[in-house]
């Protein structure tokens, strides 16, 4: 069950406003830039333009509600993240921001970014990006997330949703690609996280998360690493063999996939208990990040070739 | 409450009180040029 953030946590000055830093820091700004990126390309490859000032406002919208989930998730864990060295320095944790502001600014921007979605674009975009709000805030960060070590198998979908919501807002119905970008991002979370969920095995015990690396050992998560990195790469390349894409997005779905699968055998290959000797999860889990921005670039790129 | 405290509490209060104001400015033009592109889109 979730503590109160006062059991962990330093307690905050009450009378001082919250200071704008710690609002955003409550946004989690890296992850919503990768968010923003996905939605970004989901929009621009669909086949319909967009008018300027209506996808820059879905774009914020997607921006809004990965925030928005981002702050509520910050807010729920505040007793989770006083215990992990990772997360210790957030605003929540750490004092600087009482918890009701938080909870006031994360709603807030849920709700709004929804609204100004249906406002700019359309109602099956402004209601997958609810779910999606919903599906973190809710789904993964409450139910799942302290009780199973698949948390993040489920959860991930949430993380998938913002090139569906780009390319709903710009053509208003969903297509076969960005279902198959969805099922890419939702297959490339599990051995994104567990990379790092392996070299940070010993924060995630301490406080108490079930993920898999602490649940069912390093070994057999390196196996799931391996396991889902296939059918990942079989997703990305799939665009191009079902003609959605042209070859240059195919070429280097194949090239980057290659490399993907490559180092997910690296990590199979390592026997490492030690966060210092894990080399290869540690190389994963940074070039993963770089495959997916490279692969929705590229698929932007060969959409205007 | 120290001096201090006090002017770093209007500070504060100075600060959130102008991002709002601009927050609010920035949705209001937002707004506007959404009904606009709207007209545009739908004409």
């Amino acid at each position: 069950m979730r503590g109160t953030v006062m059991d962990t946590a330093a307690a905050p000055t009450r009378d001082l406003p919250a200071d704008w830093r710690d609002l955003f820091a409550l946004t989690k700004p890296r992850v919503m830039s990768l968010v923003v990126f996905t939605g970004l390309c989901g929009l621009l490859a669909a086949p319909e333009p967009m008018h300027p000032v209506l996808a820059f406002t879905a774009v914020l919208c997607i921006a809004l509600g990965a925030g928005g989930a981002g702050a509520l998730n910050m807010w729920y864990e505040a007793d989770l993240d006083a215990k992990m060295r990772r997360t210790q320095g957030r605003p929540l944790p750490a004092g600087r921001l009482h918890p009701t502001t938080a909870l006031q600014f994360a709603v807030g921007l849920s709700i709004g970014s929804v609204v100004l979605m249906d406002l700019a674009a359309n109602h099956l975009a402004a209601a997958i990006l609810a779910i999606s709000i919903f599906f973190y805030a809710v789904i993964y960060t409450v139910w799942l997330k302290r009780r199973t070590p698949q948390n993040i198998v489920i959860g991930g979908a949430a993380g998938a949703f913002p090139p569906l919501i780009g390319w709903v807002a710009a053509t208003g119905s969903i297509d076969l690609l960005p279902v198959l970008l969805f099922l890419l991002i939702f297959l490339w979370t599990p051995p994104h996280f567990w990379a790092l969920s392996l070299f940070v095995r010993s924060d995630y015990a301490a406080a108490g998360v079930p993920m898999l690396p602490v649940v069912a050992g390093p070994e057999n998560t390196r196996r799931q690493i391996a396991l889902y990195s296939l059918p990942m790469a079989a997703c990305a390349v799939a665009p191009w063999l079902l003609g959605l894409t042209g070859a240059v997005y195919g070429l280097t779905a194949v090239l980057l996939s290659l490399v993907f699968v490559g180092l997910s055998l690296a990590v199979l290959a390592n026997k490492a208990t030690e966060p210092a000797q894990m080399g290869p999860e540690k190389k994963l889990f940074g070039f993963s990040i770089l495959y997916l921005f490279a692969l929705f670039g590229v698929l932007v790129v060969d959409r205007f070739l | 409450m120290s001096r201090h405290d006090d002017e770093l509490i209007r500070a504060r209060q100075r600060r959130a009180a102008r991002v709002t104001a601009m927050l609010l400015f920035a949705f209001i033009a937002l707004t506007f040029l959404i009904t606009i592109a709207k007209l545009t889109v739908n004409r």
